[in-house]
C-alpha cells in the first residue's frame, strides 16, 4: 500500500493509483490538491462541483474536499495527479 | 622552589619594603606539597585566614614578609603567586556577524551600472504572513493585498512579511526601493500554511502579471503539487525565489517548493558572505536537481518591523527577498535594454560572487548587484567566467537553455554530420518541426563549422545528440555525447537521463541528469 503522505511524485502505474484511491477512501475522503488536464476537461467533467473548494484556474489546479464516495473519481484519466492537503508549511526564519 | 611570580618577588624586595613603596603585607598564593601541608598551615605567620585548597594543594594568605620568608624557605612549597592579581578581561569584540546590516548594504553594492536602478515597475509577489502597509518605510508601494487563507484577519499576522517585503522594497533597508510588492497572505492564526492556499497565491501571481515572486517559506516534507505549481509559474517567464530552508548544516535538507526545478533557491549568509550555520544544504533529497542555486545575505538582517520601527531577524527567509530585490534591479535595467527576463532566472543561477564555499552551500556563490555588473550590457564579458574565478565547482554548471530554431522556437538539435578532408566538421543543425515539415522541400537548417582541434577531444564518442550554450565559455559549443543512459533516484520518483556533454570550444567536459521529456527531444 502507498502511503498518500509519503507520495512526492505521481504514481506511474493504476495499481499506484489504485491503491491511493483505496486509501483515502478507506479513510473516508480528505481536502486534496489536483491538477487536471485543463485542455481536455473543465474541472465539472471530473469531479461534483460542490466537491471544489478553490480553484486555481491558471494553474489548472483545485482544492477539492472529496468525499468518501468520489475516492475513485480520482482515477479519470484527466486527473494528472493529486495529493492530500496539508497545513505544514513553515516560515524560514530562525527563532530567537 | 620551582617557581615565584616576579610580581610578588617585587611586593617583598628589600629596597622596595624599606621605602615603603608596596604594602607591607600581601595576599599570596602558594602550591604546597600535602604532606606537609599540615606543618605549613600551622607554622605560617600570617596576617589572616587561610584557606587551604586541599584538592588543588593551594594555600592562600595574606602575609608579610616575615610570611613570605617562611615560605621561600619551605621544601614543600613549589611555587609562590600574586593572588591579588587581576587577569584583565578583554573588552567584548564586536564580530562582525553579530552586528546587523540591512539586505540593501550588502546586496547591492557599490555599484555602478545599477545606479539608480531600483526596481521601478517591477511587481513582486510576496507570499508570507502579510504586510504591515501602514510602515513608513513600505507605505504608498504595496499594489494590493490579498487573502488566500479564508480568514477574516487583516495585515501582518506574524511579523515576518513585514520584515521580508521591508528587505524588498524598503525605502531606507530595501535592495529594490522603487519596485512595488502584491501582498499575499497564506498565514493565518495557526503556525502553519496549507499548499492550497500558497496554490491560491501562485494562481494570482499569474493573473495579476507579477514579474517576481518570493517565498520564504518551505517544508521538508516534499510537496509534488506546489513544485508542480512553482515550475508552471516559473514558465510563464516569473522569476520565483524561493528560501532554500533552515535544516543546515546537514547535507540533503532542502525544503520543497524551493527543491522545485525552476525555483531559484536561496540560501543564506552572514554579513562576512560566509553561509550560515542553519543555511540548509543540498542536494535535493527527493529529487535530482542541484540546490541551492545561490546565496543571499540572512543572518542578523535588520529591516522593517511589523507595527512600524525596525528589527533583526535570521534566517534564509531573510536571504531570498534580497535576491528577489537584485533581480527586479536587473530585470529594470533589462527592460530598458530590450533584454529578457530568462537571462536574470539564468544569472541568479549563475553570476553569484564565488565566497569559497561547496556547490551545495551556496550554489553559484552571494548574489549582489556589484557581482551581476560584469554580465549585464556586456555580452563578451560572459566568456570571462572561467573556472578560476567561479569557483572550482562551477565548471560542471551549464547553461540550461536550449538553441531554440528561429522558426518555431522548439529546440534545434544536430541532424548531420559531415566530415571534411581537412580534418573539419560540419554540424547541420535544425529542429525537429521544420524537418517534418519542409518548405519547399528544403529543411530550414543551419550548418556550425568546427575545425579539427575543436572537435578532437570528443572524436571518441561519435553519437552527438545536441548542441547548447556552453555555461563556461558562452559559445554554442557545448555538445551532448555519448548514449543516453537512464538513471533512477529512487523508487516512484521521476527519471532521468544522465549525459555525457562537452564543450568544443573551452573542452569542458563532464555528466549532466537531464529530465526524461528533454532527453527525448534531444535524442531523436
Amino acid at each position: 500500500m502507498v502511503k498518500t503522505s509519503d507520495m512526492t511524485v505521481p504514481p506511474s502505474s493504476l495499481f499506484d493509483d489504485f491503491s491511493r484511491c483505496l486509501n483515502l477512501f478507506e479513510n473516508g475522503g480528505s481536502v486534496i490538491n489536483l491538477k487536471y488536464d485543463s485542455e481536455k476537461y473543465s474541472i465539472e467533467d471530473l469531479l461534483d462541483r460542490t466537491w471544489v473548494q478553490k480553484e486555481m484556474k491558471l494553474l489548472s489546479m483545485a482544492n477539492v474536499a472529496i468525499p468518501k464516495h468520489g475516492c475513485f473519481c480520482l482515477l479519470h484519466p484527466g486527473i494528472l495527479f493529486w495529493e492530500e492537503d496539508r497545513d505544514d508549511v513553515q516560515l524560514l526564519h530562525e527563532e530567537e | 622552589m620551582n617557581r615565584i611570580d616576579e610580581s610578588i618577588n617585587l611586593h617583598f624586595n628589600p629596597k622596595a619594603f624599606e621605602r615603603r613603596l608596596v604594602p607591607e603585607s600581601h595576599e599570596v598564593a602558594a602550591l604546597i606539597d600535602s604532606d606537609s601541608a599540615k606543618e605549613i598551615l600551622k607554622e605560617l605567620p600570617s596576617i589572616g585566614p587561610v584557606t587551604y585548597l586541599s584538592k588543588l594543594g593551594i594555600l592562600i594568605s595574606d602575609v608579610e614578609k616575615d610570611g613570605y620568608d617562611y615560605l621561600l624557605e619551605q621544601q614543600g612549597v613549589f611555587g609562590i603567586a600574586d593572588a591579588e592579581a587581576r587577569c584583565e578581561m578583554p573588552e567584548p569584540e564586536v564580530l562582525e556577524s553579530v552586528k546587523s546590516h540591512s539586505s540593501r548594504d550588502l546586496m547591492r553594492g557599490p555599484t555602478e551600472l545599477f545606479n539608480g536602478y531600483e526596481g521601478k515597475g517591477i511587481k513582486i509577489g510576496v507570499i508570507d504572513s502579510g504586510v504591515d502597509s501602514t510602515h513608513p518605510d513600505l507605505k504608498g508601494r504595496i499594489l494590493n493585498q490579498v487573502n488566500c487563507t479564508g480568514d477574516s484577519l487583516t495585515g501582518d499576522t506574524n511579523g515576518h512579511g513585514t520584515h521580508v517585503a521591508g528587505s524588498i522594497i524598503g525605502g531606507n533597508v530595501g535592495v529594490a526601493s522603487e519596485a512595488e510588492i502584491l501582498d499575499l497572505r497564506v498565514f493565518g492564526t495557526s503556525s502553519g500554511a496549507s499548499i492550497a492556499s500558497i496554490l491560491m497565491a501562485l494562481d494570482q501571481c499569474i493573473s495579476r502579471n507579477v514579474d517576481i515572486v518570493n517565498m520564504s517559506l518551505g517544508s521538508e516534507v516534499p510537496s509534488y503539487v506546489l513544485e508542480s505549481a512553482v515550475n508552471q509559474v516559473s514558465t510563464n517567464g516569473v522569476i520565483v525565489c524561493a528560501a532554500a530552508g533552515n535544516s543546515g548544516p546537514y547535507s540533503e535538507t532542502i525544503n520543497s517548493p524551493s527543491s522545485a526545478q525552476l525555483a531559484i533557491s536561496v540560501a543564506a549568509t552572514n554579513a562576512s558572505k560566509h553561509v550560515a550555520r542553519f543555511s540548509s544544504r543540498g542536494p535535493c533529497r527527493w529529487n535530482s536537481w542541484q540546490k541551492p542555486d545561490c546565496a543571499g545575505f540572512g543572518e542578523n538582517v535588520y529591516s522593517t518591523k511589523n507595527g512600524g520601527g525596525y528589527t533583526v531577524m535570521s534566517g534564509t527567509s531573510m536571504a531570498s527577498p534580497g535576491v528577489a530585490g537584485v533581480a527586479a534591479c536587473v530585470l529594470q535595467y533589462q527592460h530598458e535594454h530590450s533584454g529578457s527576463s530568462a537571462f536574470v532566472d539564468w544569472l541568479l543561477r549563475n553570476g553569484g560572487v564565488p565566497v569559497g564555499q561547496k556547490l551545495d552551500e551556496v550554489g553559484c556563490g552571494f548574489i549582489s548587484l556589484d557581482g551581476l555588473e560584469q554580465y549585464v550590457g556586456n555580452g563578451e564579458k560572459m566568456s570571462q567566467m572561467d573556472s578560476k574565478k567561479k569557483g572550482k565547482n562551477v565548471g560542471k554548471r551549464f547553461f540550461v537553455d536550449l538553441i531554440k530554431c528561429k522558426n518555431c522556437n522548439s529546440p534545434r538539435t544536430v541532424h548531420q554530420i559531415r566530415h571534411r578532408k581537412d580534418g573539419s566538421l560540419v554540424f547541420v543543425v535544425s529542429c525537429r518541426a521544420c524537418r517534418k515539415a519542409p518548405q519547399d522541400g528544403k529543411i530550414d537548417s543551419e550548418e556550425i563549422e568546427l575545425q579539427e582541434w575543436q572537435h578532437k577531444h570528443i572524436l571518441n564518442h561519435q553519437i552527438i545528440k545536441a548542441l547548447k550554450r556552453c555555461g563556461k565559455c558562452g559559445k554554442e559549443g557545448l555538445v551532448v555525447v555519448g548514449n543516453w543512459e537512464p538513471i533512477k533516484v529512487n523508487p516512484g520518483h521521476p527519471r532521468h537521463s544522465k549525459a555525457g556533454v562537452g564543450c568544443l570550444y573551452c573542452q569542458v567536459k563532464g555528466q549532466r541528469k537531464i529530465p526524461l521529456n528533454i532527453a527525448r527531444l534531444w535524442s531523436d
